[in-house]
């Protein structure tokens, strides 16, 4: 009874790491070390980016396993962070496995920065990067508010957990229909730049970073599915902006962009 | 230049804001995009070469990112991940896109095997550092827990 609770608990921890976009040995070794903790000394994890096996083999021999599925990720960095300093905890033997629970329960359900504060961080990536570009002020202005605009086009489409690759394709394509509309008014010179410093907000860095640490740490069959992951949401964006950019240039003339 | 290590510093860190990081961490990951731009704008008049400064820069962002999650106690994909936002060779991906969408696709294959060039430097820098880790790590994680 006891060593079931357990390895669900253990599993529970490693879900929601995953689900946050944690790397593949991170989440086993979580697993694993919480298991040893509490006093279970045989035991393995197998996690691929969709699922999670635990299975553990008590003195007697018998085993128990545990399956969790992921069917849908939110990446939250902050998660992370949190199941680490748990798992720190529970490991300096502070907490029961009540408590780790209970713990667990409440980071899962941890609040994020309201819709406000993260589509100001957007927006102000976008500005940014307009800047970094080396485009003036007013452009960066221009950037923050398509940024903004294509946040909260967004939002829905993330709360209603579409599929990646769709989010992206109306993400590049909101994108460029807001950089083309505000090239339209003329106030702003440099709106290719404008436009991948907005685009920039997409692109798939936390994939791609987990990808490149799965596969040095002989997650192959992880990283390789990650890495395909990264390359179909670039496309996808490519196909969004695309789209709306060969549009507007049949309409507009070549040089709208 | 300043101002380009001050908005990469600016772009992490609002990045890391957007992953749901803390304050502190925030800091942290602007700290990480900052140091690694700078790392890639002092070694590139140096080599010359945007494969080599790439490289130094990613060095430069994992190297100070696990030293970073030593410190705070904190995974260092919560530094990497908004750190490595600046080095992304966003306007050869874009002009390969748009290349594409004009019909010139001499021009845009040439701009795709340059952001390819430079998504192999970046990761021979994730490749050298987090071996150098990897070999450590057994140790220290028993030590520490």
């Amino acid at each position: 009874m006891e060593s079931s609770r357990i390895i669900y608990v253990a599993t529970y921890a490693g879900k929601i790491m995953l689900e946050s976009g944690g790397e593949i040995y991170r989440v086993e070794d979580t697993i694993n070390r919480i298991c040893q903790a509490y006093g279970i000394k045989q035991v393995d994890s197998f996690v691929v980016p969709t699922a999670i096996i635990t299975s553990a083999v008590k003195d007697d021999f018998r085993s128990k396993t545990v399956i969790k599925r992921i069917k849908h990720r939110s990446f939250n960095l902050q998660k992370i962070v949190r199941v680490n300093e748990l798992s720190r905890a529970i490991v300096a033997d502070k907490l029961s496995v009540h408590e780790a629970y209970r713990e667990l329960k409440e980071i899962e359900q941890m609040k994020g920065y309201p819709l406000w504060l993260s589509t100001l961080f957007y927006a102000l990536i976008s500005a940014a990067y307009t800047i970094f570009f080396g485009a003036s002020v007013l452009d960066a202005i221009g950037a923050f508010v398509a940024g903004a605009v294509m946040r909260l086009i967004l939002y829905p489409f993330e709360k209603g957990q579409f599929n990646v690759v769709f989010i992206h394709v109306i993400g590049g394509a909101a994108a460029a229909i807001g950089i083309v509309l505000l090239t339209l008014t003329g106030w702003f010179q440099m709106s290719n730049m404008m436009l991948i410093s907005v685009l920039m907000n997409l692109f798939p860095g936390l994939i791609m970073a987990n990808a490149l640490r799965d596969i040095m740490a002989g997650d192959f069959l992880s990283g390789m599915s990650r890495v395909s992951e990264a390359l179909l949401i670039a496309i996808a964006i490519a196909v969004g902006s695309g789209s709306v950019i060969g549009l507007s240039m049949s309409l507009f003339g070549s040089d709208i962009l | 230049m300043i101002i380009q290590v001050v908005t990469s510093f600016f772009i992490s860190m609002c990045f890391g804001g957007a992953f749901q990081l803390r304050l502190k961490g925030m800091l942290v990951a602007g700290l990480a995009g900052g140091l690694s731009w700078l790392a890639f704008l002092i070694v590139k008049p140096l080599f010359g070469s945007d494969f080599v400064a790439y490289f130094f820069a990613s060095c430069v962002l994992n190297v100070f990112s696990e030293i970073a999650a030593r410190v705070a106690k904190m995974p260092a994909i919560s530094f990497i991940v908004p750190g490595l936002v600046p080095l992304v060779p966003g306007w050869a991906l874009y002009s390969t896109m748009y290349d594409f969408v004009q019909g010139d696709t001499q021009a845009a294959w040439s701009s795709a095997i340059f952001s390819f060039s430079t998504a192999i430097s970046i990761s021979l820098g994730f490749v050298l550092t987090l071996g150098v880790t990897r070999l450590r790590r057994p140790k220290w994680m028993s030590l520490k827990r």
